[in-house]
């Protein structure tokens, strides 16, 4: 092996199985002997109490082989991640409609849920809270209000020559990975085993271990692949994991719980709502001058995740300007809903819009082309420092703007939009540029650390394995990738073995994008350490200079001497040289104090920009995004295809957020868009019919994974420019000085209300 | 039953009358490259390809070759509904080890990430293939159509989009139907022999249907399944006999009967859809919105008024068209109703115990009256409407000449009466002006707020309709005078 020339390798580790359907999910998996099949009971109203609860009829119910509540849960029944607050199932207060009372296990996926229905509740109800303003009015948190303060920020805005104010209120999103969320738990010798779809193994072994009162080390959680996560599946696949792992240790049987996709809508979380209150001011040049906002996140019924969502609001609520003097408040809100959740951007995106909403605003009051205010306001124009202390030093987002205005042809189309909206009665369009600075590492410090486990095997193969999960963004694909190069062999005759925590112990979440950067300098660190063995056996048995030793395309070579990899390693293993080795990674020079809110919370950010035009129907609202323009930052691409697929992806995801999906509760509190027939996720139509991205790129000055950057989430903050487009629109229908209100999403009815306004101010 | 699954014959059994093929495949015959995204037939994770004629049995076509392969969702299809037709799936597109060219290209463009939705798409994809072997290159639209009922999540559709038109510049045959060529297991014995089928009947005569409506008056009918099935995979209830109606010929078939469109009420509405491409094509573009391909591959007219929603976007454009509908019975009684009269309440339809729908009978318009459809909803493409609003305006009539409707504004698809009285009085302009019209709408209609709009939007949309068609009216007055 290794001699022949290296095979294309532009594709996902798993793209053969993915289109021949081999690839195995966790529902894939074949039942074992005596399987049960979970479905819960959960509530039907929103706030209250439950007064009694019969579940004789669940119990009677054909097929039932057991029925679980709170009383049959051995350990500890709650699995918030950080904070307590998610119990396993209610028993006395109710948070949520839809909040699982109790656990029905039959022989049937079928039969499970026709039990789960009989039984019978009663409530003394309460009325629910179910928007954030409500929540704040009433002081209904699930964690203190925090600020972030630079400068001074009321004498700023006493000061400034012009005022503004607004308030935007944002909607959430449901991640709708197409594969539900599912476990799949049987009895071990010691514990339990437990096959999750999730992005942090480490917190369902941690989180089963503690509900079922056994030690860490008897549970093992393991994830080969998620069919999308997106932050859905970080905290939220502990709950059925560890209910799956409850009724398979109780009835001593395998047991499987998959979601359906309504129960997936109503139980579990999503992306946070968000309300933002803001005054601010600015010069006759349209520079941010003084800006106080309010900005309150709708955590729903827990603190979950919700208090990093939070602060990444806070963190990015500057998106890629200098703010001057800013006074922010973030507010995590608790409402009677389903307990929102990490999901791509966590908090980030829904910050930055409060900073592009700015932007925009002061632009229109001002009557000037939005991105000169965007330009005059950057970082590094006006001013480096963050409202978290940490200055911003990159000098790329002056020439990635350059350039995407010159390939976008920004100012021309600009132009033409002017003069077809001057004289076209029936249809209006708009064109915005909106610039991302998106900065990576998680804001928690412990999480960014990383490990890894590389086994060479003595026939030149070689599996890594790593406490990384994938959901489909490629982070196999590329911790393969690193792994090739380090020792010259194709990347194909590299295996990536699932995620387990008897693998690589107490991971972190594979979030924050910082999936690759810690996962893969984890696995360079392993391959270093195998490589430094297999240097010092080169020169002790081969006489070679160990520094001058190169491993590629399949081969180990120094002057004169070659062997192949293979019969290298082999070689190697006969003089006991160990073989494989673990690898560890921490993030450097980061650091925050929760406590003054103030440091260098990210080891770098990473930065873009998109152009979108929009065209609408004046009297109905109905609109497309005709041309989208990105540029986009990812230092020195470890894998283009991958990278352009996460850009791509994570800005029709973004628009998806902004425009058509729409998340609804009616009063009682109920999910009322509970799956894909009335909660609409772009389809291939959506797609902008013409739609160009291109990756800047530059190695990324702070080193990380070979020159590269993380590409998770920043993207989908360039969705931003459809808002934008709509609001340039908008703004051109109502004349000069107008400034159109746009609540997200932004659906035909909110457009078609906004052109209302509009046009009423242009009358 | 007997089918043939990718390229073996496969004898089961089919289980209760309301199991799905993908139940079928995925539990009892371990075939589980198919996957369950949302068990409604909204995302296409678990698309296949089904024969449109059988290749067993007694009506099994000899020339399987010239055999069309159409996109189903198996979530809620009846495993019942394949008996002797040939099912192909995800696992059975690769041959001999060689990836199909839909495989392969999606693997180059980068069209798989997580890889849940990927073998609905591939599987579209082999669909479109078949359909076009040899093309080379198919318009933006029609590839775009042919994966509007597949949700990605993950990729942005552009690399899938990339991968379709890589796939059709393949060259070499890839015909579906020669994965029968060298069948991997023998013709199961007695294969021309129909299976009783069970508790699901598939009557192939309208005789055979009333003998079983009286045999079994609490059996369902089913058609594509669509909306019933969702009974099944949603609610979890028990369905218990269901009466397939789409082998019934009476009941099948779209076709120009003198001055009359006639359109069968069990014929798939991708047949209905085709047909309107040149008889009307305002109606043929509401139907690439209706749903999507897997859906119209297996939905009907019969279904979208039998259900007897409010939101069907079949029944207002039938009312603006004057249709009536034939009514059969068990007893092998015949009547016609106006499509305007079927609609009782909200989900009740004026079909009594052992009646069905037998077909839609539409006055064709002549070349010079004015049509006009129109959806709105939130999402362009596989989306319920808000409002649905369908006008005809005939300019031969002497009375009646506008005949207006909508779906999505009240408890049934209504007429709107008062505004179509306003546009037939033949008033001044002045009395048609927006105030008057929005009156008589106001009149005619009473939108609810739910998920998809609000009241007041559905109003305003509606009233966009009707303005449009009076501005149309005014701008063209010789069409309404005479």
């Amino acid at each position: 092996m290794n001699t022949g020339p290296r095979p294309p390798v532009a594709v996902h580790e798993s793209a053969t199985l993915h289109v021949t359907g081999r690839a195995i999910y966790i529902d894939d998996v074949a039942p074992r002997a005596g399987e049960v099949h979970i479905a819960t009971g959960a509530t039907t109203i929103a706030a209250g109490r439950i007064t009694a609860l019969d579940l004789d009829a669940v119990r009677a119910a054909p097929g039932v082989l057991g029925v679980f509540s709170s009383l049959d849960v051995p350990g500890d029944a709650d699995v918030g991640p950080v904070y307590r607050g998610d119990p396993l199932f209610a028993s006395e207060e109710v948070d949520f409609l839809g909040q699982p009372l109790f656990a029905v296990a039959a022989r049937s996926w079928r039969e499970a849920r026709q039990a789960a229905a009989l039984a019978k509740v009663e409530y003394e109800a309460r009325t629910p809270i179910l928007d954030p303003e409500t929540a704040w009015a009433e002081g209904s948190l699930v964690l203190p209000a925090r600020d972030f303060v630079l400068g001074d920020a009321d004498a700023a805005l006493a000061a400034a020559p012009h005022a503004g104010a607004f308030t935007l209120r944002i909607g959430g999103q449901e991640h709708f990975y197409l594969e539900g969320q599912v476990a799949l738990a049987w009895p071990t010798e010691e514990g339990v085993h437990v096959l999750t779809s999730s992005q942090h193994p480490g917190d369902v072994q941690r989180l089963v271990a503690r509900v079922l009162a056994l030690p860490d080390a008897a549970v093992i959680a393991e994830t080969r692949r998620m069919g999308g996560g997106f932050g859905g599946k970080e905290s939220q696949a502990a709950a059925l994991a560890s209910i799956a792992a409850l009724v398979a240790t109780r009835l001593n049987r395998p047991a499987r719980y998959r979601m359906a996709r309504r129960e997936d809508f109503a139980q579990t979380g999503k992306r946070h709502p968000f309300v933002h209150r803001a005054r601010f001011g600015f010069t006759d040049d349209g520079v941010l001058a003084g800006l106080r906002a309010e900005i309150l996140g709708d955590c729903g019924c827990s603190a979950d995740l919700s208090e990093g969502v939070v602060d990444r609001a806070l963190f990015h609520a500057d998106n890629a300007y200098s703010l001057g003097n800013a006074h922010l408040t973030g507010v995590p809100c608790r409402t009677n809903k389903v307990s929102a959740t990490a999901f791509r951007g966590f908090g980030g995106p829904q910050g930055a819009l409060l900073a592009e909403r700015l932007m925009d605003d002061i632009a229109f009051r001002l009557d000037l082309d939005p991105l000169t205010v965007r330009r005059r306001n950057l970082y590094g124009v006006t001013g480096t420092l963050t409202p978290y202390g940490q200055e911003v030093t990159d000098e790329l987002q002056e020439r990635l703007l350059d350039r995407l205005v010159t390939t976008s042809d920004y100012a021309a189309r600009r132009a033409a939009i002017a003069a077809f909206n001057a004289r076209s009665p029936d249809r209006c369009r708009g064109i915005a540029l909106t610039p991302v600075k998106f900065g990576i590492s998680f804001t928690t410090t412990h999480l960014n650390q990383g490990g890894a486990l590389v086994h060479v095997y003595t026939d030149g193969s070689v599996s890594v394995a790593h406490g990384g999960t994938e959901m489909g963004q490629g982070l196999y694909t590329k911790v393969r990738r690193v792994v090739a190069r380090a020792f010259g062999i194709a990347e194909t005759a590299v295996q990536c073995a699932a995620t387990r925590t008897d693998k690589v112990a107490n991971a972190t979440p594979t979030a924050a994008s910082a999936g690759a950067d810690l996962n893969g300098m984890a696995a360079i660190d392993a391959c270093e350490r195998i490589l430094e063995g297999l240097r010092a056996f080169a020169a002790e048995h081969h006489g070679v200079d160990a520094d001058a030793l190169r491993f590629e395309d399949g081969w180990v070579r120094a002057g004169d001497f070659a062997m192949t990899f293979a019969a290298f390693v082999k070689a190697a293993w006969l003089q006991r040289v160990p073989l494989w080795s673990s690898g560890f990674y921490r993030t450097p020079d980061i650091h925050f104090d929760k406590t003054t809110r103030k440091g260098h919370p990210f080891y770098y950010y990473a930065w873009g920009a998109a152009v979108s035009e929009v065209d609408i129907d004046r009297a109905t609202g109905e609109y497309r995004v005709s041309r989208v323009d990105i540029l986009h930052d990812v230092g020195r691409s470890l894998h283009p295809g991958i990278d352009l697929g996460q850009i791509e992806g994570g800005f029709i995801q973004g628009m998806g957020w902004l425009t058509t999906e729409d998340l609804a509760w009616n009063d009682d509190g109920r999910l009322v868009s509970d799956g894909p027939a009335s909660y609409k996720i772009p389809t291939a139509g959506d797609l902008p019919e013409d739609f160009r991205v291109e990756l800047f790129e530059e190695d990324n000055r702070v080193g990380n994974l070979l020159g590269s950057k993380a590409v998770g989430e920043p993207p989908l903050v360039l969705a931003l420019s459809v808002v934008s487009a709509l609001r340039a629109a908008l703004h051109d229908l109502g004349g000069p000085g107008h400034v159109p209100d746009l609540d997200l999403p932004a659906t035909p009815e909110r457009v078609h209300g906004a052109l209302q306004r509009a046009l009423k101010a242009s009358s | 039953m007997r089918f043939a699954l990718n390229d073996q014959y496969i004898e089961c059994e089919s289980g209760a009358p309301d199991r799905t093929i993908l139940e079928l495949l995925r539990a009892d015959l371990g075939q589980c490259g198919t996957k369950e995204g949302c068990a409604s037939g909204d995302c296409g994770a678990c698309t296949v390809l089904v024969s449109s004629a059988p290749v067993l049995g007694p009506a099994a076509n000899a020339e399987s070759a010239q055999n069309a392969y159409v996109t189903v969702n198996a979530c809620i299809a009846p495993a019942a509904t394949l008996e002797g037709h040939h099912l192909i799936t995800v696992e059975g597109l690769a041959r001999d080890g060689v990836l199909h060219p839909a495989q392969q290209a999606m693997v180059d463009e980068h069209g798989s990430q997580c890889g849940f939705c990927t073998p609905g798409f591939v599987v579209s994809l082999a669909g479109l293939l078949d359909r076009h072997t040899g093309t080379g290159t198919l318009p933006r639209e029609t590839i775009l159509e042919s994966i509007s009922g597949n949700l990605c999540r993950c990729t942005g559709y552009r690399p899938i989009i990339a991968a379709a038109e890589r796939m059709l510049q393949q060259p070499g045959r890839h015909a579906l139907a020669d994965l029968l060529a060298s069948p991997a297991t023998p013709l199961p014995a007695r294969a021309d022999e129909p299976d009783a089928g069970g508790d699901f009947h598939r009557p192939t005569t309208e005789a055979a249907l009333q003998q079983l409506l009286r045999e079994h008056p609490r059996a369902r009918l089913i058609a594509g399944g669509t909306d019933l099935m969702l009974e099944h995979t949603q609610l979890y209830r028990d369905l218990g006999p269901l009466i397939d109606v789409r082998g019934i010929a009476e009941l099948c078939g779209v076709s120009t009967d003198g001055d009359v469109w006639r359109i069968g009420a069990a014929e798939p509405l991708t047949a209905v859809q085709a047909f309107f491409a040149t008889e009307l094509p305002a109606l043929e573009a509401l139907l690439a919105r209706y749903g999507s391909p897997q859906i119209r591959n297996r939905g009907t007219l019969g279904g979208n008024f039998g259900t007897g929603s409010p939101i069907g976007d079949l029944p207002p454009v039938m009312q603006a068209l004057g249709a009536e509908l034939v009514i059969g019975s068990a007893a092998g009684t015949r009547r016609t109703l106006a499509a305007e009269d079927f609609h009782l309440d909200y989900r009740k339809t004026a079909l009594a115990p052992g009646e069905y729908l037998v077909e839609a009978r539409a006055p064709r318009p002549a070349a010079d009256d004015l049509v006009r459809i129109r959806k709105f909803s939130k999402r362009f493409e596989d989306d319920i409407s808000s409002v649905l609003g369908a006008a005809c305006v005939r300019r031969d009539a002497h009375a009646d000449a506008v005949r207006l409707a909508f779906g999505g504004v009240a408890a049934v698809p209504v007429r709107a009466r008062a505004v179509e009285a306003l546009l037939n009085g033949g008033g001044q302009p002045a009395d048609m002006a927006d105030d008057a019209l929005r009156a008589a709408l106001a009149e005619d209609i009473r939108p609810i707020d739910d998920v998809r709009a609000s009241a007041a939007y559905r109003f305003e949309m509606a009233f966009v309709f009707a303005r449009d068609l009076r501005d149309a009216l005014q701008a063209a007055p010789t069409e309404v005078s005479a």
